[in-house]
């Protein structure tokens, strides 16, 4: 239900959810065209066709609708990859239909990609910390991968996980930086590779990652 | 305007900036802690970004020509590596806050100042690509690899960075077996976790 901009006659926390929801989607539009900087309040106050008022009895600033704005995202994805990657599913097979709902979301969606993937470490040190915060809730699931090695497979460095979560979120800003010439397929097997080599073995791992297409 | 007031103004853009963030840093913070007029960092420098930027580029440039000397020694990969990534260590040890700026600090200056901070990491991505060259099966290496492995160490370093007690040293063995691992196979990756830190030779 869309809320038309006006007057009218709804009750208040309905209207202030929407005037929120239309604000996190203008935040995301302005950011994606200006960049976090560059971005104003006035610019985003516009787009979202809300007054100042409202805005500012919703959010402190910039800062705070822009937080909104990368929680909301962070939160759709992870209902997207709970509902669409099943724990039933071995493991490798889970770690490689995740990446695929992030490629096929980032190919949907580039823009919110954006704002989460690039402007948020660019954002100041809190937007830098939620960034980090919500990468590292891929690490558990990636760690499980330890429990599949042989015995007495050789040793892993502590930073495994972490060089997984950087390692993907760069090849997925690399796909992002190449908008229409990048190969989303592509994209999805070398993060594939990067994510299940360290447990499985680089063999293995591109086997998985090859039967994995984004659509 | 003389090289004195510029340094000492360098200097107290960067203790401000570690102490409060760049943001709640103003320039006549900056020239009052200097013990100088605010027309003075005028006379220095075009701005405040300019300043962080001046600091910037003059621990970098200590910074790489520690690290490449290091590398330098060394004949073969990922011998050279690992001096390399020792020498980092050291150069965080005896400059902390320096790392902090450059590292953390200089993501939140400006866009120009992102830039230079990539711009500083990249400097080192040949070291890793080195690694093409010796590794077992070149062609089975993604072409990205350096690239990747360069973004991955920075985010990680940079997160450890912010925190209270990192042991950069310490961390070398961890960081050295993820690049090797990635070029010459998860078995010598495995060894660099093994391999002790070289001897400290303190400078008299």
């Amino acid at each position: 239900m869309v809320v038309p901009t006006g007057r009218h006659g709804l009750p208040a926390d309905i209207v202030s959810e929407h005037q929120r929801a239309r604000i996190v989607a203008a935040t995301i539009a302005v950011v994606g065209a200006e960049g976090y900087r560059a971005a104003t309040v006035d610019q985003i106050v516009k787009a979202a066709k809300v007054g100042y008022v409202a805005f500012y009895e919703l959010f402190e600033g910039k800062e705070d609708c822009f937080a909104a704005a990368f929680e909301r995202i962070v939160s759709d994805t992870r209902a997207e990859l709970a509902e669409r990657v099943s724990t039933e599913l071995p493991w490798a097979e889970q770690i490689g239909e995740g990446l695929r709902v992030l490629v096929e979301l980032i190919v949907a969606e580039p823009e919110r990609a954006r704002l989460a993937l690039v402007e948020a470490q660019g954002a100041g040190r809190e937007a830098y910390r939620r960034y980090e915060e919500a990468m590292d809730e891929a690490v558990p699931k990636l760690a499980e991968g330890r429990a599949l090695r042989a015995k007495g497979a050789p040793e892993l460095s502590v930073a495994t996980e972490e060089a997984t979560t950087t390692g993907v979120a760069w090849i997925l800003q690399q796909m992002l930086a190449e908008g229409e010439s990048g190969s989303p397929t592509e994209t999805l097997r070398a993060a594939t590779r990067v994510a299940l080599a360290p447990y499985l073995g680089e063999a293995a791992a591109a086997k998985v990652a090859a039967k994995l297409k984004a659509r | 305007m003389s090289a004195a007031t510029r340094a000492a103004l360098m200097e107290a853009m960067l203790e401000l900036v570690i102490e409060r963030g760049y943001e709640a840093t103003s320039v006549s913070d900056v020239a009052e802690l200097a013990g100088v007029a605010a027309a003075d960092f005028d006379a220095c420098f075009a701005s405040k970004e300019e300043c962080a930027i001046a600091v910037f580029d003059h621990f970098q440039a200590d910074f790489e020509e520690k690290v490449r000397g290091a590398y330098a020694r060394e004949p073969t990969w990922p011998d050279n590596l690992r001096a390399a990534s020792y020498a980092i260590a050291r150069w965080a040890r005896e400059n902390p806050r320096g790392m902090k700026f450059g590292t953390v600090e200089m993501m939140w200056v400006s866009e120009a100042a992102q830039a230079r901070r990539v711009a500083g990491f990249e400097t080192f991505l040949g070291m890793i690509e080195a690694g093409r060259a010796v590794a077992p099966d070149p062609d089975a290496i993604p072409a990205d690899t350096a690239g990747r492995l360069m973004g991955s160490m920075a985010e990680i370093l940079t997160r450890r960075i912010q925190g209270k007690s990192f042991d950069p040293e310490g961390f070398v063995p961890e960081l050295m077996a993820l690049i090797v691992g990635a070029y010459l196979g998860e078995e010598a990756g495995a060894r660099e976790l093994a391999i002790p830190p070289p001897p400290r030779v303190e400078q008299g």
